[in-house]
C-alpha cells in the first residue's frame, strides 16, 4: 500500500514536533504507511483502521486535505499514531494537533529555514482553545485536557 | 447585540498576538511571501496594487456605536481618511502599512472585533440580512445562527486550507436580502412545528468566472444536525474539490462535475462517521446566543407617529425606510451612494457621525448591508425627521436605497491587484447620470452592479443590469449583462453582446432603462419585463 518503506523514511535526518510542543531529534518514526491525499480514496478507509502508525503527507502549505484525512480517520475510530510530514509551516502545527494528528516529522532543512525557535514556539503563540474541538488523538487528548470554549461555557467535560 | 464574554475576548486577543508574531517573522525574512500569503490572507491582509489592504470582519454586518467609532479612527490614523464597506458586510482599508497592521488588530480586539477569515481559502465572514431582528417579514432571527457559525468556523483547524474560499449566508425571512443563493452554502432558517429552528440548506452558489445559483441540498435540517451536516459537507469538499485550477476549485464546480446526488450521498456517508458528541454543546450554545439577541430586542412603543415633515423627508423615508416588526419603530438605511460618490466608501468623520446618531436614535446599533449601505435598525417614529436632518448635514441622506443609482461596485483597478478594469470612475459617472434621471422621473427600481474583473466581487452577475470591466487589447471594455437578480428568485444575468468603452457606458445604461420603461407593463419590475420580452429588444436598442 505504501509508496515509501519505513526504512526510507528512517534515513531522513529530521525533527519531531510533539503535540505538547516539544521539538526533538529522535530516530525517525516507524510508519506502516505514507498516505498521499491523492491515494486516500483508492486505499479505502477500512483498510487503514488496523494500522498502528500512518504518515500523512502535506504536499504544499496550501493543501489542507491531510487535515481532513486525519479527522476522517479519527472519526472512523482509528486509534493509532498519525504523523504529519511534508511541506508544513510552524503555523500549521496547531491545525495538525487539533485535527487529530499526534506529531509532525520535519526534515532538517525545513526546520532550519523557519528557525528552531519558530518550531519550538509553534504551539505556544497560537490560539490553543477552539470554540468547538473535535476528537483528538487518544494519546494527545489526556495531555491537552482543556475543554473547548463551548464545553467550558456549558460546564461539560471534554 | 451579541457581546463577548471572557472566552471570546481571550480568543481574539490570542489571535492578535499570533498574527503579530507572524508579521514579525515575515518582516525578519523567516517567512517567505509564499508562506506568509495564506497566513496573512486568513487574517484579512491582501497585497494590493499600491499597498496592503486590511479587510476587517463585521460578523453578519452588526456593529455598535463604539465599534463604528474605532473603524472611523482606523480610517483616519492608518488609511487616507476613509474605509470601504464591502458586499460581504465587512470594511476594508486600502492604504495600510504592514508594520501598522498588528496595532490595528489590537485596536479592533479592544472593541470585540477582528479580521479573522475575511480572506483566504477558508470559511469567510458569515453574512445575513442587514435587517435581521427587525424586518417585518422575518420568521426567525438569523443572527444567533450566524453567530453560532462564526464561533464554530473561527480558526477551524481542518477547514483553514480548503481548495478555495467558502462563503456562508443565513436568512430567516421571506425575502432574501443577503443574496443567499449566491453562496457556497446558504441557510434558510425557519421554525418547525414546535417553534424550534430548522434549516433548508442550499449549496453550490457563487459568482466569479462560472456563476451558479445554489441548489437545494436538504430541507428542514434540525438545529442539532446543522453543524454535523456542515462539517460533513465541508470535509467532502476539502478532500474532493479541485486544487489544480483555482478557477475550478469552488464547491459549485465540484457539484457540477460530481452531480448533486453523488455529492449528497458522499455527505451522507461522511455524516455517518461524524463524532456527534463533539457537537453536543451546539444547541445549548445557540440558546445562550439567542437569549442575548432576545434581551436586546425592544418592546413595542405607544404614541409614536411618523412626523409629517417636508416632501424631501417623506421621499427619503419612503425609499430608505423598512417596515419594522416592532410597533413604534422604523429601520432606515443610510445610503453610501450619494450623487457621484464611490459606492460603499465612508470617511472617518462620517463613521463617527453615524455612530453618534446610532447612539442617539438607534439604540446604539448599526448594520452594514450587502448593498454597501448602513442601516439604523431601531429608530423611533417620532425621531425620524430629526434623524433625517442630522443625516442631511453629513451628506448621508440620499433617498436612493434599492434604486438604480444604489450601485454596488468593487474597488476595481484603482486598488485591486486582480482587477482588469476600473470600477470606481464608471460607478461615479453612472451615479451622476442616474441620480439626475431619478430627479426627473422619480424612483427607478432596478439593480445595477459593477465588477472590475471576472471574480465578480461587485456581483455583476446578480444585477438587473450588470457591468463587467475587462481589459481587451490594452484598453478597458465593459461587458453588459441583463436580467440577473440576487433575491429569493436568484438568477444569473445574460451577456448582452460585445462590450463598450468607459465613455459609452452611461449612454448604454440609459438606453437600456429607456427600453425597459417603454416595454414594461403595469407594475412590472426589471426582471419581470426582461423575463417576458427576452434579450432581443435590449440588444436591438443598444447595438443600432
Amino acid at each position: 500500500m505504501s509508496d515509501l518503506s519505513v526504512n526510507e523514511t528512517s534515513s531522513l535526518l529530521g525533527w519531531r514536533l510533539d503535540a505538547s510542543g516539544a521539538l526533538s531529534q529522535p530516530p525517525a518514526p516507524t510508519l506502516d504507511l505514507l498516505l498521499e491525499p491523492d491515494a486516500a480514496e483508492d486505499l479505502g478507509l477500512d483498510n487503514l483502521l488496523h494500522l498502528s502508525a500512518i504518515g500523512l503527507v502535506f504536499k504544499t502549505p496550501h493543501d489542507g486535505r491531510s487535515f481532513s484525512l486525519a479527522r476522517r480517520l479519527r472519526n472512523a475510530g482509528f486509534q493509532g499514531q498519525l504523523i504529519g510530514l511534508g511541506r508544513l509551516m510552524p503555523d500549521q502545527a496547531r491545525h495538525s494537533v487539533q485535527s487529530g494528528l499526534d506529531a509532525l516529522w520535519l526534515e532538517d532543512d525545513l526546520v532550519q529555514r523557519h528557525g528552531i525557535r519558530a518550531w519550538q514556539n509553534a504551539l505556544n503563540v497560537v490560539v490553543g482553545s477552539l470554540y468547538n474541538q473535535q476528537r483528538l488523538s487518544a494519546e494527545v487528548a489526556p495531555r491537552l485536557a482543556a475543554p473547548d470554549i463551548w464545553r467550558r461555557r456549558h460546564n461539560k467535560a471534554a | 447585540m451579541y457581546a463577548y464574554d471572557q472566552y471570546d475576548q481571550a480568543f481574539v486577543e490570542q489571535r492578535a498576538a499570533e498574527f503579530r508574531e507572524q508579521i514579525e517573522r515575515r518582516l525578519s525574512g523567516a517567512l517567505s511571501e509564499d508562506e506568509f500569503k495564506p497566513l496573512r490572507l486568513q487574517n484579512g491582509l491582501y497585497l494590493q496594487l499600491h499597498a496592503y489592504m486590511l479587510r476587517v470582519a463585521i460578523p453578519y454586518g452588526a456593529l455598535n456605536a463604539r465599534q463604528l467609532r474605532v473603524l472611523g479612527d482606523l480610517a483616519d490614523r492608518y488609511d487616507k481618511g476613509y474605509g470601504h464597506f464591502t458586499t460581504r458586510q465587512n470594511i476594508q482599508y486600502n492604504w495600510t502599512k504592514l508594520s501598522d497592521v498588528a496595532d490595528m488588530i489590537d485596536a479592533l480586539a479592544s472593541v470585540q472585533m477582528h479580521a479573522i477569515q475575511t480572506s483566504g481559502n477558508c470559511i469567510r465572514n458569515v453574512t445575513t440580512d442587514a435587517y435581521a431582528g427587525v424586518a417585518g417579514d422575518e420568521w426567525l432571527d438569523p443572527r444567533p445562527s450566524a453567530e453560532l457559525l462564526r464561533q464554530w468556523s473561527s480558526l477551524h483547524p481542518e477547514f483553514a486550507f480548503l481548495p478555495r474560499k467558502f462563503k456562508i449566508a443565513v436568512l430567516g425571512a421571506a425575502q432574501d436580502r443577503a443574496a443567499m443563493k449566491f453562496h457556497d452554502i446558504g441557510l434558510w432558517a425557519k421554525l418547525d412545528a414546535d417553534g424550534q429552528p430548522q434549516y433548508d440548506i442550499w449549496v453550490g452558489g457563487g459568482q466569479g468566472r462560472t456563476p451558479r445559483v445554489a441548489r437545494l441540498f436538504q430541507e428542514a435540517v434540525p438545529l442539532a444536525d446543522l453543524l454535523p451536516t456542515l462539517d460533513a459537507m465541508l470535509r467532502v469538499y476539502n478532500l474532493a474539490g479541485r486544487r489544480d485550477n483555482k478557477y475550478k476549485a469552488r464547491i459549485k464546480i465540484l457539484i457540477d462535475e460530481m452531480g448533486i446526488e453523488p455529492y449528497r450521498l458522499a455527505v451522507v456517508e461522511e455524516l455517518a462517521r461524524v463524532d456527534r458528541d463533539a457537537f453536543a454543546t451546539a444547541v445549548g450554545e445557540y440558546q445562550r446566543i439567542a437569549a442575548q439577541f432576545e434581551t436586546a430586542q425592544r418592546p413595542a412603543l405607544q404614541g409614536q407617529k411618523v412626523p409629517e415633515g417636508s416632501p424631501e423627508f417623506r421621499a427619503w423615508l419612503q425609499q430608505n425606510g423598512l417596515t419594522h416588526k416592532v410597533n413604534g419603530y422604523a429601520a432606515v438605511s443610510v445610503s453610501l451612494k450619494t450623487k457621484g460618490a464611490i459606492p460603499g466608501d465612508a470617511s472617518g468623520a462620517q463613521m463617527r457621525a453615524v455612530a453618534d446618531l446610532a447612539e442617539r436614535y438607534s439604540a446604539g446599533e448599526i448594520r452594514v448591508s450587502h448593498r454597501q449601505n448602513l442601516v439604523l435598525p431601531w429608530v423611533k417614529l417620532n425621531d425620524l425627521e430629526t434623524l433625517y436632518h442630522a443625516l442631511l448635514e453629513q451628506d448621508l441622506a440620499e433617498a436612493n436605497v434599492g434604486l438604480v443609482s444604489d450601485i454596488i461596485a468593487c474597488p476595481g483597478l484603482d486598488y485591486c491587484a486582480l482587477a482588469t478594469a476600473r470600477s470606481i470612475p464608471v460607478a461615479q459617472a453612472l451615479s451622476l447620470r442616474l441620480r439626475e434621471r431619478e430627479r426627473r422621473q422619480g424612483p427607478i427600481e432596478a439593480s445595477l452592479n459593477i465588477s472590475g474583473c471576472i471574480n465578480a466581487c461587485g456581483h455583476h452577475h446578480a444585477a438587473n443590469i450588470g457591468i463587467l470591466g475587462l481589459n481587451r487589447s490594452e484598453s478597458e471594455t465593459y461587458q453588459i449583462s441583463l436580467g440577473g437578480r440576487a433575491d429569493e428568485g436568484a438568477k444569473v444575468g445574460d451577456i448582452l453582446g460585445p462590450g463598450f468603452s468607459q465613455d459609452q457606458v452611461p449612454d448604454v445604461v440609459e438606453t437600456l432603462l429607456d427600453t425597459w420603461q417603454s416595454l414594461r407593463e403595469d407594475g412590472e419590475d426589471f426582471s419581470q419585463t426582461y423575463d417576458r420580452v427576452g434579450k432581443q429588444p435590449f440588444k436591438e436598442a443598444v447595438y443600432v
